[in-house]
């Protein structure tokens, strides 16, 4: 139980994705404009990102590190998320128009957000600094790509929120754009500073 | 679709140009890694240099497993240095009873000076859940230095660090030193520890501790190692000839404030106890109290004092 | 030799890709608290790109379009596994400082945008200064702001101690989000102000042509 709760404070609050280790940094300033597509975005990295681990990981620990070809992590990794992807998208259209259409636009640029590969091979490496002594197997490894994304998600959804609000501002003419939303985001960074100390 | 028409189609091309390209990178990779491979003779040549910070000479020198393992600390590997740093003996030792019953591990370097060893560099390299490792800071470690260079030194208490507040860290890298230290005075400088030959001795720090016979009366001061939460205890023992306690006075509490008290009811409890109780008593459930940590080294303690009686009557007197 | 001049300034400065396309923001985000890790980022980038960039534009022509994109992305995997490899290997430093940011260089959006925009349907050479024209100019940009950051932040460049000052905040994301932000904003200004005086020198020296034009039609009239 105390595991839980370390790894989902850690994930969500101390080692947020965004305002700390500032990955999916694109999706985050790109489709942030409106709340909906926000949320939509963040679930659809959610989901890729806890499927793409429970992918990895296993592949990694029990096939790549016994064959002693762990050194093509990276290719192997970002092939199952293309692949993943490519496969989500597919059934997603499939089975429900409807989530495609509020979700599906947003699969095709999930392959190259830092955020899912960053999650693969955070678990697979040393996380002592981010969990404390936990030792690391499978279900910790989804749970954290889980918790890590809805952190993500909560992000996004603060920041389109800001951003939805700023849209009604005139702001200063070579502020607008991605200068005012970094300092936007920023903001949110220091307000999430607090939560570092608490694993 | 005949199979003809697939040879020629654009899906087999695909597949062929990205099959062959994941082929070629594939061979490509493993050849680059037999090349570039980092052995981990290589990792370890690393970590050793960043502990000097500079490439040192070193043979690596089997751990005597006599002296390796306690409840305090466990010496995981020793190195014997040459060349220039020629004398000088590097530690990995870690240190147990930190916070949560975590662990620190510490490169220490040590150095024989008029046959006694000495702590000269102290480096951390890993812990087991100690989330405020980051307040023993290069001057808390400094402070560890400069007091093994004392004339009075007699073995590292974390009561006495200071500038870090996190009892149950400074507790485990305190047990860490302490190991590197007892190691190689007892391997590379054959001094025969105080005490040796005797029994309970996991918690007892075996260098403060002192023993005085009166008649067939013997007063134990002893001082325990740290554990987890509870600080280094100071405590009087006066066993008799009947080998059970006839007084236990705790001279020095290193329970956390609050539990105080509790230790103080114990030491009531205490006289009269002999070897046998005690040992019935520390395997049941009743020890674990809310002062768990520190119960176990005050009955450790009455265990060492008893325990040991006859010897040190024979020893002392 | 004027297509390579406009090539290196449009990687340079007029598409630079940190500041104009604001592309590969997470590495910039992650490591410009430090000037030297900034700009060790920058140089693996340089050496990633231009390699990914000459491969690509050399392989253009057999690779179905398709699969261009896994093909793109099976090849920069194997250059980044190979940097990985090499730093590892013989300068440990820069390995232990870049990270978990070096093996996320695949999925930096400069390379793969560089070999679908440009690589596929440029020559080899074309494509290899395109590629150092915008690895430099994402390494500009991420010392220039590791420079000021990490002043802000620590009181040092580079490392050497300058002043004995320190504002926690820019060695934090959030400070990396503020000096990121503003250093788009100042970029595009000098940028805007540099091109449209420009294009008022432009338009005086047209105008004064056409006045020219007019005197000497006028003198002809007249």
């Amino acid at each position: 139980m105390a595991t839980l709760i370390a790894i989902v404070l850690a994930a969500v609050l101390t080692n947020n994705f965004i305002t700390v280790r500032t990955y999916g940094i694109c999706p985050f300033l790109g489709v942030s404009k409106k709340t909906s597509s926000a949320l939509g975005m963040g679930v659809a990295v959610t989901v890729v990102m806890t499927l793409a681990t429970a992918v990895t990981y296993p592949i990694y620990e029990y096939v790549m590190v016994p064959l002693n070809f762990a050194f093509l992590e990276i290719i192997v990794f970002i092939f199952i998320i293309a692949s993943l992807v490519q496969m989500l998208e597919m059934i997603i259209r499939r089975l429900s128009p409807s989530l495609y259409n509020a979700m599906g636009v947003y699969l095709p640029l999930i392959t190259t957000n830092c955020a899912v590969l960053g999650v693969c091979e955070l678990v697979i490496g040393d996380m002592s600094s981010i969990i404390g002594d936990v030792a690391m197997n499978y279900g910790w490894a989804v749970l954290y790509a889980l918790f890590a994304g809805l952190g993500f998600t909560l992000i996004m959804v603060i920041m389109s929120g800001m951003r939805e609000k700023m849209n009604r501002v005139k702001v200063a003419k070579y502020l607008n754009g991605f200068p005012i939303s970094m300092v936007m985001a920023s903001f949110i960074c220091m307000a999430f500073m607090v939560f570092t100390y608490i694993a | 679709m005949n199979a003809k028409e697939f040879f020629k189609g654009t899906a087999f091309k695909c597949i062929v140009v990205l099959l062959s390209i994941v082929l070629i990178c594939g061979v490509l990779l493993t050849f680059a890694n037999a090349l570039f491979a980092v052995s981990d003779q290589e990792r370890l040549d690393r970590a050793i240099a960043d502990i000097y910070g500079e490439q040192v000479e070193y043979t690596a020198a089997e751990v005597d497993e006599k002296y390796a393992d306690t409840a305090a600390y466990t010496i995981n590997s020793v190195y014997v240095l040459q060349g220039e740093h020629e004398g000088e003996y590097l530690v990995s030792s870690t240190g147990k009873g930190g916070y949560q019953n975590g662990t620190v591990t510490n490169w220490v370097v040590l150095e024989i000076r008029d046959g006694v060893s000495v702590v000269t560099k102290i480096s951390l390299s890993s812990n087991e859940g100690q989330s405020y490792i980051y307040q023993i800071t290069d001057s808390v470690l400094n402070e560890y230095i400069s007091q093994s260079e004392r004339d009075d030194f007699e073995g590292y208490s974390s009561s006495l660090i200071t500038g870090a507040t996190v009892q149950g860290t400074l507790a485990a890298v305190t047990n860490s030193l302490n190991g590197a230290k007892t190691y190689v005075d007892s391997v590379y400088c054959g001094l025969v520890q105080p005490f040796d030959g005797y029994e309970y001795l996991d918690y007892i720090n075996r260098n403060s501790t002192t023993v005085e016979v009166s008649g067939t009366d013997v007063t134990y001061n002893i001082v325990t190692n740290s554990n987890g939460f509870a600080g280094s205890f100071e405590i009087q023992i006066t066993v008799g000839a009947d080998g059970a306690i006839s007084a236990y006075t705790i001279v020095t509490n290193g329970s956390t404030n609050g539990y105080g008290s509790n230790m103080a009811e114990i030491a009531n409890n205490m006289v009269g106890e002999t070897q046998d109780s005690l040992e019935t008593f520390f395997n049941s459930d009743d020890l674990h109290t809310g002062a768990t940590l520190s119960n176990t080294l005050c009955v450790q303690a009455g265990l060492f004092a008893t325990a040991n009686y006859d010897r040190a009557l024979a020893d002392y007197s | 030799m004027n297509k390579y001049k406009k090539i290196t300034l449009d990687g340079i400065i007029f598409n630079n890709p940190t500041f104009m396309l604001v592309l590969g923001t997470c590495p910039t985000l992650g490591l410009i608290s430090n000037a030297l890790s900034a700009l060790e980022m920058g140089l693996a980038v340089i050496v990633i790109l231009t390699l990914s960039n000459m491969i690509i534009s050399a392989l253009r022509k057999l690779i179905p379009n398709e699969v261009r994109i896994p093909c793109y992305i099976v090849v920069i995997a194997t250059l980044v596994t190979l940097i990985r490899m090499v730093l590892d290997k013989f300068l440990p430093d820069v390995y232990d400082a870049l990270g978990g940011f070096l093996a996320l260089i695949v999925v930096n959006c400069i390379i793969l945008g560089r070999a679908e925009a440009f690589a596929n349907k440029h020559t080899v050479v074309e494509s290899a200064v395109d590629g150092i024209a915008n690895g430099i100019g994402f390494t500009m940009a991420l010392t220039v702001m590791g420079i000021i950051c990490e002043f802000l932040g620590k009181g040092s460049i580079f490392g050497a101690q300058i002043m004995t000052f320190s504002i926690g905040l820019f060695s934090t994301p959030a400070g990396a989000f503020i000096v990121f932000g503003l250093s788009i904003c100042a970029f595009t200004a000098i940028i805007d102000t540099f091109q449209r005086a420009r294009r008022v020198k432009a338009n005086k020296i047209a105008r004064e042509n056409l006045l020219d034009e007019g005197k000497n039609l006028g003198e002809v009239n007249a």
